[in-house]
This record gives C-alpha cells, structure tokens and sequence, in this order.
C-alpha cells in the first residue's frame, strides 16, 4: 500500500484511500479498508516519517526500485528519498520487532546505505528502519 | 523510427544489451529492458556490475509476463486483480453448471472431474484472447474450413466459443483480468508516448503471439526503441513480419562450438559419465573455477535428483545454482500427503487399513516426528524413539493381526504393544541406564505420543466441511511435521514445502475453497489433481559456479561449457499430445501455434544455445524404447558431412558402464562351539532341511542366528498364509470326522462351509469385504470338492478312517533330531496312508521324480 504513495499533502486520506483500495483490488484479500487506512494514516503522522511524504522542490522518491551491487547482487528498497543534501532510505517492517530481528534489520539497512553511499557520494546517507504496527522508527547514518 | 539488430547467433546477447546500455547518451536507471524469461536479467545485472565495479541503480529488467503487468498496473493504472489458475477453473466450472449446452455433456459435472479438463479449457480460451480471435470467429470455423469437420468436433467448438464469451464477460464484470486480457489491454493503449523518454529494449525474442506482435509494431515508432533478435532459422521472416528493418549481422563471428554426442543406456548413465567430465575439468583447474560459465541442461525434470545424487554430490551446495520448475508430485512431501491421503480414503467405519496405516506411519516424515518426554531437567527429543515405535507397531501388528481393520484406540491402547516399544527403546542411549541422566519412556508417555500423531494427521485429515477446510488442515499438518520432525533436515524440504505451502494457500484463497464435496474420496482426487499442476519454483541466483537449468530457462544465454541431458524424441521437442481440447486441424484454421511451432521454437533455442557454447556435450539415451532426438540426428549429419563418413558411429562416445552381477563369495562361518551345540538341540523340519540343501548359509543366517526375511509392510493375505489357513480349516474338518468309518451323511453335512464360516469369524472381525472375501469363498469351495469329489467317492467304495490329524512326530537319526507334522493319518482298508495336503494350484513342482531316485541309493537323493 506505501507502494502506492508517492506524496502526501493536504488531503492525505483520499490519497490513502486510493493506495489501500488499490492495494485491496489487486491482492483480492477483502480486508475492511477502514481499519488499515486508520493504521497508515496513524504511521504517515509520526515524527521522522511524515517529513519522507511531503513533496519538496527536487526531492525525488524511488520506490521499491532495484539496485545492485558491484557484483551484481539484487537489493530492492522500499523507499529511498533523495534530496539535494541527503539520501535517506526507509525499509518498513511489520509485526513484532525482537531483538534478533532488530540485529538482522540493522545489517540489511547499512548494506543498503552502504550502496547508496557508492551511487550518491558525496551526499548524507541516513537509513530508516519504520515498524508500521509498533509505530517506532530506528535511524541509522554512515 | 526504433532500431532493429540481428546479431549472429555466437554472439553475447548479454554482452549486446549491455553495451547499448552503458553507450554514451543513456540513462542505465531509465531504461526497460524486456527478455522472454526471468533469468537473463541476473546475468545482466551481473555484466553491468563487473563494468561499472561498483552500486548502480538498475534498469527496470523484465520477463514479458512482468513487464505486462507492469505497463497494466504501475504505468497504465489500472486495478483489477489478477486471476489465479485456480480461480480461472472456478469461474469456468460455475458457467460450465449452469450451462444447457455443455462441453462434454453430462461429463464433468462434478468439481474434481471438471478440473483437468477446465484446465485446458483456459489454456484455449487464453490463447484465443491473446492472439485476438473473436468468438464469432470459433463459432463459424466451419465455413473457414476447406474440408468438413466433424460433427462432433464442430458442436464442441460451438460450446467453446459460447463459454469463451461469457467467460471473459463475466471477468470483466467482476473486475478481474487475466494474462491474456492484460496482454491485450497492454497491445491496445501502449504507445511510445506513454512510456515518455525511456530507452526500451527487447532482446532475444523469437516466436510471438498477436498480442506481443501488436505491441512491438506499436513501440517500433519510437527512436527509443531497440529490438535486439539472434540469428536463427526463420527469424529473417519473422522480423520482416513485423515490418522492422534490421541491420543483419548474420555471419558467425567465432570458431564453431566444439560438439562431443554421449550415448548412454539410461539416465544414470548419461549423469556418471557427466560426472566423470565434471571431475576432470575440476582436477584440471584445480578449483571450481573451472565450471564458471558452464551450465548443465535438464530437459526432463525427472533427471534433476540422479543428478544430484551422483555427480552435483562432488560440489560443494554454493558451487552450483539450480533454476527450473520441478513437479511437487514428485516430490517426498507430497508423497507423505498421498499415503496419507491413501490411508484416509480406505478408512471403513473409522477403522483404518493396516497396510495403508503402516506404509504412512513408515514414511520418513511420520516416522521421524520427535518424542517429546522428559521433564524440564532433562527433556527427551527423539526421533528415533518414534522410529522404534513405528517399526515395532508393524512387527507386532503384522504378527498378531489377521483382520486388517482397526481402530487408532486399539493401537493406543494395546497393552503388549506399548510393552514391547519399551523393552525395544530400552537398551538405546540416552534413554536408560544410571549414567545416562535422561529419564526413559514410559507406558504413558509411549501412548500420547502415538495418540498426539493419529490426532494431529490421520485424525486431522478427515471430515473436511468443503475444501478451505481440507486446505487448511492440510497447511497444519505440514506445520505439524515441519516444527516436530526431522524433514527439516531432508535435502530439499525449505523449497519442496515452501512450494506446497504457497500452492495451499492459492486454493484456499480461490473461489474453489467453497466448494464441497459429497465424499472423502472426492475431495482427495480434486486435491491430488489440483497438485499435479504445482511446480518447485527452484529459482537460485545464478551469479556464480556451475548452472543447472530446465530448457526453457536458457533463453537468452550463453555459456562457454554446455552438457545438454536427455537429448531424446519425447523430450526434445515434446511430441506429447497438445494439451488443448481443440482438434488440431481446427488450431491450424485458426491460427494458433501448433506441435510444429513448439518444435521451431525448441530448435531456435537449442541452435542458439548450442552455437553461443565453445565446448557443447549432448547426451542422449539409446535403449530399446528410446531413441536420439532428431536435433541431434541433424547435428550428427553435419558433423558426418564434415568428417565425409557414413558412419555416425564414429562420432559418438558410447557410455557404458560395468555391473558387477555376481554376488561376493561370502565368508565362510566357523562351526564354533556354540553352533555345535544349538545344533545338537535343534530339531530339524522338512523346511529347515530343505533351507540347508538349497543354502547352507542361508540355514545358518535364518535357522541359528534367527534372521528371518523382513516382508513388505502388508498384512494382506500371501500364498503362504493362504495355505496355511487351508491347512487349518481341513484339519478342523477332518478332525470331526475322527475314529468311525467315513460315510455319505457325514461329508455331505456342509461340513466345509461351517468350518471355513466359523474359522473366518472368529479370527476377522470385520465383516468381509474384496479380496478377503474372495480368498474365503475360494477356500471353501475347494476344500468342499476335496470332502465331495475325492473323499466321498473313496468312502462309498472302501472303508474310510481317520485316525488322526495334524500329527506331530519326532525321531532321532544318529544325533540328529528330526520332526514333522502330518496333516493326515488314514486307514484305507487295512493299510495307513500319510497324507499331505497341498495347496500350489500346479502339481509338478512337488511331484517327486522317481526316474531320478534309486529306492536303493538313499545317500544320492537330490
């Protein structure tokens, strides 16, 4: 559904009704639309997410776009937001965060920055990992 | 205008692509790429990353089912969800009932017989849509039609077209979409304009349907757009058809692939020779790398596990990478479902079919399911306790059952079973003794283990209320084995069960997870068939060491080292059968691809594949009911063509490979102390000595250590136990006739059918059924026409006594001690006859050869 949002700006429910709906259509699953718009339009409002939607003068935003590395290996991003200073990359996670998990997120998302940090030198590398459900975000920069 | 190449068919069409896209006025992240498969693109992203040398952001690289969908959802936006295969057949199957013009008539009515045949159904109708044939088109084939069509063949196709317009109507309706209606949507609104200013590319494409024809004639005006193909037999023709003007680059521009042909007697023959190349490009190089850029071809999946058994066995697992579809029915967790599903379905009034119950119990998965007992100190996790369990439950239930039926609580319960499983799991480690620290099993313990695993499969799998039920518990029971067994640890079960678990899923999410069915056995023939279309997606990223791939996945690419498996007629090309329900006279009028376009375009890939290699190893079968492809015929003609000879033969490397038939000479075994005197004890019966002339080994091994011949985990009735109830029944027959002179009355009583009756029900519980029920009767009516035809006439004639039956004699010769058991003692008129029944239905084997005896020379009887 985050797929779907490239911006947000005033009218962030209709643009989250139009994602969750097309979401729905094209998975088939049925679920009530209402209580997953609640949750994203919950998850879009934190502090150190909402500044990622907004549209800004020469921000681009990829999403879930491929990149590789030096030998070829595949890494889809869920979000990477490049600005003229900085490139932040957000992985969102769902359900339950333990603390092995947390190890493991942390590992993907700097061999994420990492990459970025070969393809945007010399702009700011940060990384985000965002739990949708637990509404808590982790920061990382190189 | 777009540009058009046509590169020589040794060329890198990898390399091409990527040469265009690292050219100077190209954005790489703005570019679309488009391969007919899904692999090529690793091997692009690949090429690019060793250029660069460093992260880049990848061009969008598609197969042409991705880049449809994508163009469909992403660049056209539009929403409709994507119908499964599954849900395709629902739909079919639901205009199909309400039909009064059925295909098929009142064939396929039910759910289960409708689904193979609703399958192909689809295939047709996706054809139809993609290549753009209208309904009206199908209705009126007769009048395209130069000769008659049949009768039959022209009302099928009349249904067809009526069910391929209410079919896509009906989608439509419910905002659904198909492959083909999005290829077809894509066709009809891509432009050059919508996709702005985006390189795009399509490269390594040889035969097209109308849909990708529609949308390379639309793309081919823009400056943007390049189509790269490789030279081929009728590509020429194809592009010209297309209306693209292409730079030919047509002549080869390396030395020609070095070709060796392999004949080989059967498959494992093909893979131990395969192995041996294997092993000596490896000691050559001294590393794998010398199987970098070398790739193993597996036209027929069957191969794939005698490959991995005997020769990718030598590699380390990251040394190779496996990409091709592998069928989950043959796979060992499907064959757990199917015994179980074997077992459920020959249930009869809850009580289960031993063998059926003893083959699921003894399959891996169960038999490997963890015991779990012990306290928190010292907990018990242990497959092999269960192990013991399910081997002891066959010994004791094949040794002490005659009724094949029984209740799940009867084995739970059996007091002597569970004793049994505890004095067989005693004496293993870690579950006795004062050092082992670990508490042994007991009878409780023993018994809510069996009891947790009848509940958790056999029990589980049964009373399903309609099919997301079935499915669901299905997904438990695999859940089940995965987290409480050993199958984790079995080679493939990640992908195996990842696939069976994804299919699990799409048929409880399908509109099929509705449906029910009257009987058990309905639901396990439509779920049997349903998983006979599933596929293991072995799907690697084939960036490094030695490729295994099925055909198909080799499009596109090009490996320096080529072994090319199952090179035979059958296989390559696939001459089955097409798999559509039209006639194939009415395919050719209406322009759908037939067998011969397969065997084109199977010939355009194996060219190409073959021409891009420097070293190419083709292999083939060679045996009575195989024959040499005929792609490698032509490639053997060519060769002889160069070489100037007749004879093939020349040219091929046969493979053979020696079986050692001959047993090896055993050991001899030392008559020892103890031998002597358990032989002094033993008493000999007429089959033990019968073991020893045959034998003497074979005596010793059965007969002293008391080894016997473990049988097949059945308690159906052989021929031996089939004789041994005869022998019982007539002792218990004449036995009543005992001491007084045979007469009319007595053997005209309906002696035998008492006996035979009484026998039976008492030693059967369950009323008999099949093949049981046949063995009875066919024993009682033989043992009747002994009593009427051969001891009634004898008794009329001549008094008649029996003196005793199933007699046991012992006598001593020498030291030896002999014994023996006759089945009857007789007086007839004043001499004794020993009779011994006989149950083989020919006589020959046991007549003795008396031209072969001399009554005289005892010493020389055979």
């Amino acid at each position: 559904m985050l797929y779907n949002i490239e911006f947000i700006d005033g009218e962030t429910y209709g643009i989250l009704r139009d994602a969750v709906e097309r979401a729905v259509t094209h998975t088939g699953t049925g679920h009530p639309t209402e209580g997953i718009m609640k949750e994203l339009h919950s998850f879009l409002g934190m502090a150190g997410i909402r500044e990622y939607f907004l549209y800004k003068e020469g921000r681009e935003v990829l999403r879930e776009r491929e990149f590789a590395d030096g030998r070829g290996n595949l890494y889809r991003m869920d979000r990477v937001v490049i600005d003229e200073e900085r490139v932040t990359v957000i992985d969102y996670k769902t359900g339950r965060n333990t603390a092995t998990e947390g190890d493991k997120y942390k590992r993907q998302i700097s061999r994420y920055m990492e990459l970025l940090k070969e393809i945007y030198t010399p702009r700011d590398i940060e990384g985000i990992v965002a739990y949708i459900d637990l509404k808590k975000t982790e920061r990382f920069s190189l | 205008m777009s540009t058009t190449r046509i590169i020589p068919a040794d060329r890198d069409l990898i390399g091409e692509v990527r040469s265009i896209l690292m050219g100077k006025g190209v954005a790489l992240s703005g570019s679309i790429v488009v391969f007919p498969g899904r692999r090529p693109a690793h091997f692009l992203r690949r090429s690019i990353a060793l250029k660069r040398g460093r992260g880049y952001i990848s061009p969008r690289i598609f197969s042409m089912d991705d880049f449809i969908d994508y163009i469909y959802e992403d660049v056209l936006a539009l929403s409709s969800r994507k119908l499964t295969g599954i849900d395709a057949v629902s739909v079919l199957y639901d205009i199909h009932a309400r039909s009064e013009n059925r295909l098929g008539g009142r064939a396929f009515l039910s759910p289960e017989a409708f689904l193979p045949f609703g399958s192909r159904i689809f295939r047709d109708l996706e054809e139809f849509r993609i290549e753009g044939i209208a309904p009206e088109r199908v209705k009126m084939i007769d009048q395209l039609a130069e000769d008659m069509i049949p009768r039959q063949s022209l009302e099928r196709l009349q249904s067809l077209s009526a069910l391929y317009q209410e079919f896509y109507r009906e989608l439509e309706g419910m905002n659904l979409s198909t492959r083909s209606m999005r290829y077809r949507t894509v066709s009809e609104r891509l432009t050059t304009s919508i996709l702005g200013r985006s390189r795009i590319m399509f490269a390594g494409f040889y035969a097209l349907t109308s849909s990708e024809k529609e949308i390379f004639r639309g793309l081919s005006k823009g400056e943007e757009t390049v189509f790269i193909f490789q030279a081929g037999r009728g590509i020429v023709d194809r592009v010209r058809e297309l209306g693209l003007k292409a730079d030919h680059e047509a002549d080869q521009s390396g030395t020609p692939p070095r070709i060796s042909f392999y004949k080989s007697p059967d498959t494992h023959g093909q893979v131990f020779a395969l192995s041996r190349i294997l092993k000596d490009i490896r000691t050559g190089t001294g590393t794998n790398n010398g199987l970098q850029d070398t790739a193993i071809v597996l036209p027929a999946s069957e191969t794939l596990f005698p490959l991995l058994h005997h020769c990718l066995c030598l590699f380390d697992e990251k040394g190779y990478n496996i990409t091709m579809g592998y069928p989950i029915r043959r796979t060992p967790i499907y064959g757990f479902f199917n015994l179980l599903m074997e077992l459920v379905s020959s249930m009869d009034d809850g009580r289960i079919y031993l063998p059926d119950y003893l083959n699921f119990v003894l399959h891996p998965y169960t038999k490997n399911i963890y015991f779990k007992a012990g306290d928190a100190d010292a907990p018990l996790h242990r497959a092999d306790i269960t192990r013991i369990i399910f081997h002891k439950a066959e010994e004791y239930l094949k040794g002490h059952r005659k009724d094949p039926f029984i209740r799940l609580e009867d084995i739970e319960e059996d007091g002597r079973l569970i004793e049994g499983i505890i004095e067989a799991s005693s004496g293993i480690n870690g579950t006795g003794g004062a050092d082992s620290g670990v508490i042994p099993p007991d009878e409780g313990d023993i018994r809510d283990h069996i009891r947790e695993i009848h509940d958790r499969t056999i029990h589980l799998f049964s009373g399903f209320s309609d099919m997301g039920d079935l499915t669901e518990r299905a997904m438990q029971i695999l859940s089940y084995i995965y987290e409480n067994s050993t199958a984790r640890y079995h080679p493939f079960f990640h992908p195996f069960s990842e696939a069976l678990m994804k299919a699990l899923i799409e048929l409880s999410e399908s509109m099929f997870s509705r449906v029910s069915f009257k009987s058990v056995k309905g639901y396990f023939t439509f779920f049997r068939r349903y998983l006979s279309t599933v596929k293991t997606p072995f799907e690697g990223t084939p960036l490094r060491g030695l490729q295994v791939m099925g055909m198909l996945e080799t499009r596109g690419l090009r490996f320096r080292n080529l072994f090319i498996l199952d090179l035979n007629e059958g296989i390559v090309p696939d001459t089955g059968t097409e798999d559509s329900i039209l006639p194939h006279k009415a395919r050719v009028i209406l322009g759908l691809p037939t067998y011969r376009d397969r065997e084109q375009l199977i010939s355009y890939y194996l060219n190409t594949l073959i021409e891009g290699a420097e070293e190419a190893h083709l292999f083939y079968i060679e045996n009575d009911r195989k024959e040499k492809s005929r792609f490698v015929e032509r490639l053997l003609w060519e060769r002889q063509k160069e070489h100037k000879t007749r004879d093939s033969g020349k040219l091929i490397n046969t493979i053979q490979y020696r079986i050692g038939l001959k047993n090896r000479e055993p050991l001899p075994v030392e008559k020892t102390d103890e031998v002597v005197s358990f032989l002094k004890n033993y008493e000999f019966s007429a089959t033990s000595l019968d073991d020893y002339l045959r034998c003497p080994l074979r005596f010793y091994y059965s007969e002293i250590m008391g080894m016997k011949k473990r049988s097949a985990p059945t308690v159906d009735i052989d021929r031996y136990e089939i004789g041994n109830i005869v022998h019982r029944i007539l002792a218990s027959c004449l036995d009543r006739l005992k001491g007084g002179p045979l007469n009319r009355d007595g053997l005209n009583s309906g002696l035998a059918e008492t006996v035979t009756d009484e026998y039976f029900r008492h030693n059967y519980t369950t009323p008999l059924k099949g093949r049981l029920l046949l063995i009875k009767k066919q024993i009682r009516n033989r043992i009747s026409d002994l009593i009427k035809k051969y001891y009634m006439p004898m008794a009329e004639e001549e008094t008649l006594i029996i003196r005793e039956t199933e007699l046991r004699i012992r006598h001593t010769v020498n030291s030896f001690r002999l014994k023996g058991r006759i089945d009857s003692l007789e007086d007839r008129v004043g001499r004794t006859c020993i009779i011994d029944f006989k149950t083989s239905s020919s006589p020959a084997p046991l007549k003795i050869n008396f031209k072969k005896i001399t009554l005289e020379d005892r010493e020389h009887w055979p």
